[in-house]
């Protein structure tokens, strides 16, 4: 169905006058006019002397927003009475005996009026009125032989028996809401009717009755509902699934929700509900829809259901693929040792306690945490030191991730010494890790005196990272690759070892692989900004290691990147060192050393 | 002056718009503009640097906007209240976007981080990339790692403690109501924009006559209704009160059902938000959204 023909009870889009603020009720601007910021009672000065408002029955003649024609609708007491099975009559639904005076005599309501007010006696929780006037409403649809507004009505009348406590659900309410819906079915647009067939199956789930929801949910053409609605439609679809015994087909239902909209909570409890019922245990699909959860924004119910299934399935024998989602999700949350200690820790050591089996991976974690780590300069080494957390790649992958985020808090807490030892920890358990390498030589550079005076640390992580080639680029993260190639060549630049250019412990080593590692980004992001210090660097290592040609060729390409990242004065720079090597250059070169001169002159004026 | 008049609009307004939250941003590190490299070519004047971070702070706004659409993000400046201040500053070992939520009482909670240049990206221009580029990365960073999803909660969680919605509500019904699911009030949160917070949990801070402050828990009930009953200009948010907490004690709202005509609105907070799985679609379209299964 088009959105435009839905029927619309809203009012009409007249301007709306803004509601005047009253004294007191200030919003902010300076200091001196704060928002009540949990102080509230000093801000807001005393409570003006306006009594609490009240909205007996007789103010329904005031609420119609808009300024139409249609005077106030007059609740017919004769109609309410009988109408009105649901209770006893209620306060607020009669505003007929309270002199609307307002209504001229002979005043015709509108089914789409009707519709509105009926709507907000709901809102109110007058479901008597509500049933009243959607009734009222039903028959105007009926006389202006509108049979969309009349299937609205009908479908209205039905929901609001159907929203009576149970225990107030009889059976000729019951018999009420099936006729009503009968008719929404009949007399509706395709959206209309598929939202009675829903409504309809969960009355008879309401009923206990799933088997009759089933067959009702079956019949709904699903390509009548709105996207928006379909997730709903197979939840429904799932839950009567289930009560009615079919745990494999309503589980597919609720993971083909969470698949759509992992955010529709009442089918992340069903998944795993049906999962914590299962026999055998099915643990590692429950980790599989956690991690599914998790990496689609959903930490809070992939953390709740995590935490749910490792207490009942601690002492499973793959309990641990639980874990090991957990601690996805300390990564993604970046739980720092404090947070790790006050919040979490607790739980842990409880479900060590109880379940053995996971007891060594609890441990492993809690020492992580603790910075009790040694460095690790081989690759593979640190599998020993953490065993519980290798070699399966399940295992290590995020326990690699996990080592390398506490890394991070060791460092910005001025630790070096414990950062070293994780991130050295996260390379070594899983060599992909690039991440890891780059903070190594990170801290490597910064920290040398203390850490590694003689620089026997570096060499043999330097050697251990590539020496196996591929090692490093297995994963193909070449932003991490790059950004590693370019602090070593900064480090080794520092130390004076410009070549020779096969050495990994060389600066030329290091450009020249930044500058691959670049151009495989530029493959994949042609708007990958340009790296022009890559090329300067390179000039100088080529020059160090008595390579003019290769230096002036550089030392132009740096000139050419530095002018298209709109840096003229360092292109400007860039193109000195070239021109310093004239006595190489041939006429092509002097010929592209002007074009970029009348470039740079060019981008100077432009830039002011 | 100006400033003023600018707020003044921000908080007329909201009288159908919850509450604003002012967005400044600054170029706090003085280096970033004035020295950030040894080769640099990529300092601002102040009045650029002034226009950059007016317009920086625009956009982070609309962004914030688009993220957390339950307060209304307006640029403001650099002293604005309430406001999510944002600079940038060098940590260790990343150069980083950050924020913090400041009120009366300073800053409110400690700043969140997104990485701006990790170590490595700055060797690779020779110090800061032209400053032409830095609005984009700052709004990169800024929507991509400061608001990934976890630390998006987190911010989610503290503004809903700390910045109300708005502050009237009406009660919905005769007072005191005849019974407790009667007990209802609307929110002057205009339905055709804000239907997203129809079932979400709120808490709604009263002034109890003589006695102090109430809170009522309180949940939407998907259901709108024409705010203010007797002076209706849109169409409100309908809650039902749920809970009546009065210094530390919660009790069920059966209890006061009659003290709710002896109380004041003073401010309304978002509690939790609830997504409205089934409204169907934008809200001026929705009618009563198909039932859930129990």
């Amino acid at each position: 169905m088009s959105r435009s023909s839905k029927v619309r009870t809203k009012p009409s889009p007249t301007p709306i006058p803004r509601v005047r603020r009253p004294a007191g009720a200030i919003l902010v601007r300076t200091p001196a006019s704060q928002v009540p910021v949990k102080q509230p009672e000093k801000v807001r000065p005393p409570a003006p002397a306006v009594p609490p408002y009240r909205f007996p029955a007789r103010d329904f003649k005031k609420i119609r927003p808009t300024a139409t024609a249609i005077p106030p609708y007059r609740f017919p007491a004769k109609d309410f009475e009988k109408v009105r099975p649901l209770a006893t009559a209620v306060p607020g639904t009669k505003p007929a005996t309270a002199g609307v005076s307002a209504a001229p005599a002979g005043a015709k309501y509108g089914s789409a009026d009707l519709l509105r007010q009926g709507g907000y006696a709901q809102a109110q929780g007058d479901l008597a009125a509500a049933k009243s006037v959607f009734n009222d409403a039903r028959q105007a649809a009926k006389t202006e032989k509108t049979t969309g507004l009349e299937a609205q009505a009908a479908l209205q009348y039905a929901r609001t028996i159907q929203s009576l406590e149970t225990s107030q659900l009889t059976k000729e309410h019951v018999a009420e809401a099936k006729t009503a819906y009968a008719d929404a079915i009949r007399l509706g647009t395709p959206q209309q009717r598929v939202h009675a067939q829903n409504d309809l199956a969960i009355l008879s789930l309401r009923q206990g009755d799933p088997q009759q929801a089933v067959a009702m949910l079956r019949r709904v053409d699903v390509g009548a509902l709105e996207p928006g609605e379909r997730s709903l439609y197979a939840y429904n679809y799932g839950r009567a699934l289930e009560l009615s015994g079919n745990g494999p087909e309503a589980y597919q239902k609720y993971t083909q929700v969470l698949e759509q909209n992992p955010e529709f909570d009442l089918a992340s409890e069903g998944a795993f509900r049906l999962l914590r019922d299962s026999r055998p245990a099915r643990v590692g699909e429950a980790a599989r829809l956690a991690e599914m959860l998790l990496a689609r924004g959903q930490q809070e119910s992939a953390v709740r259901e995590l935490r749910r299934a490792l207490e009942i399935w601690a002492a499973e024998p793959d309990a641990q693929r639980l874990l090991a989602v957990l601690v996805r999700y300390f990564v993604a949350a970046r739980i720092d040792p404090r947070q790790f200690r006050k919040n979490e820790w607790p739980a842990l050591r409880s479900l060590s306690e109880r379940g053995p089996r996971l007891a060594p991976a609890i441990k492993q974690i809690a020492t992580a945490y603790e910075g009790k780590v040694p460095t690790f300069v081989e690759r593979g080494s640190a599998r020993g030191f953490f065993n519980a957390w290798s070699p399966e790649s399940w295992k290590s992958e995020p326990f690699s991730r996990l080592l390398k985020t506490i890394g991070d808090s060791y460092d910005r807490a001025e630790q070096p010494r414990q950062a070293l030892a994780l991130y050295s920890g996260a390379w070594s358990l899983d060599p992909t890790n690039t991440e890891a390498a780059l903070y190594v030589a990170l801290i490597l550079r910064d920290h040398a005196q203390g850490l590694d005076p003689g620089g026997r640390l570096l060499s043999r992580m330097t050697e251990s990272v590539f020496e196996e080639k591929g090692i490093a680029y297995q994963k193909q993260d070449w932003l991490n690759i790059l950004r590693q190639h370019v602090l070593l060549a900064t480090l080794f630049e520092k130390e004076g070892k410009w070549g020779p250019r096969g050495n990994p412990r060389s600066a030329i080593f290091q450009w020249t692989n930044a500058l691959r590692a670049d151009d495989r980004i530029r493959q994949r992001d042609p708007n990958f900004p340009l790296s022009p210090a890559i090329y300067l660097h390179l000039g100088e290592c080529h020059m160090r290691v008595g390579d003019p040609d290769l230096a002036w060729n550089a030392y132009a390409k740096a000139s050419y990147a530095f002018l298209k990242s709109s840096k003229p004065e360092d292109a400007a720079a860039a193109l000195e060192r070239a021109r310093s090597l004239a006595k190489f250059m041939t006429p092509q070169q002097l010929e592209t050393v002007r074009t970029l001169e009348n470039a740079i002159a060019r981008a100077r004026r432009a830039s002011g | 002056m100006a400033c003023f008049l600018f707020a003044l609009a921000g908080a007329h307004g909201a009288a159908q718009e919850p509450q604003a939250v002012f967005v400044s941003f600054t170029f706090r590190v003085p280096d970033f503009v004035t020295n950030p490299g040894p080769v640099l070519a990529g300092s601002l004047a102040p009045p650029k640097r002034a226009a950059m971070e007016a317009q920086v702070g625009a956009s982070l706004a609309r962004i914030l906007a688009a993220r957390l659409p339950y307060w209304s993000f307006q640029p403001g400046r650099a002293d604005a209240l309430p406001r999510l201040s944002i600079w940038v500053e060098k940590g260790r070992p990343n150069w980083e976007v950050r924020m913090a939520l400041v009120s009366l009482r300073g800053e409110v909670s400690e700043a969140w981080r997104g990485t701006l240049y990790s170590p490595g990206d700055l060797e690779r221009f020779e110090g800061l990339p032209a400053p032409g580029t830095w609005p984009d990365s700052i709004q990169a960073v800024f929507d991509e790692s400061l608001l990934e999803e976890h630390q998006k909660q987190t911010i989610l969680s503290v503004l809903q403690e700390t910045i109300p919605l708005g502050l009237e509500v009406a009660p919905v019904g005769p007072l005191p109501p005849p019974d407790p699911l009667k007990a209802r009030s609307v929110l002057p949160l205009n339905w055709d924009k804000h239907c997203r917070l129809a079932k979400s949990e709120f808490r709604v801070v009263y002034r109890w006559a003589a006695e102090g402050e109430v809170t009522l828990h309180s949940v939407g009930i998907v259901a709108h209704f024409p705010y203010k009953p007797g002076n209706p200009t849109f169409e409100g948010i309908a809650v039902k009160h749920n809970k009546w907490e009065f210094g530390e004690s919660m009790e069920s709202i059966d209890r006061h059902l009659k003290d709710l005509r002896d109380l004041t609105p003073v401010s309304f907070y978002l509690k939790r938000f609830v997504k409205p799985n089934e409204l169907p679609g934008p809200c001026s379209a929705v009618d009563v959204p198909p039932m859930v299964a129990p």
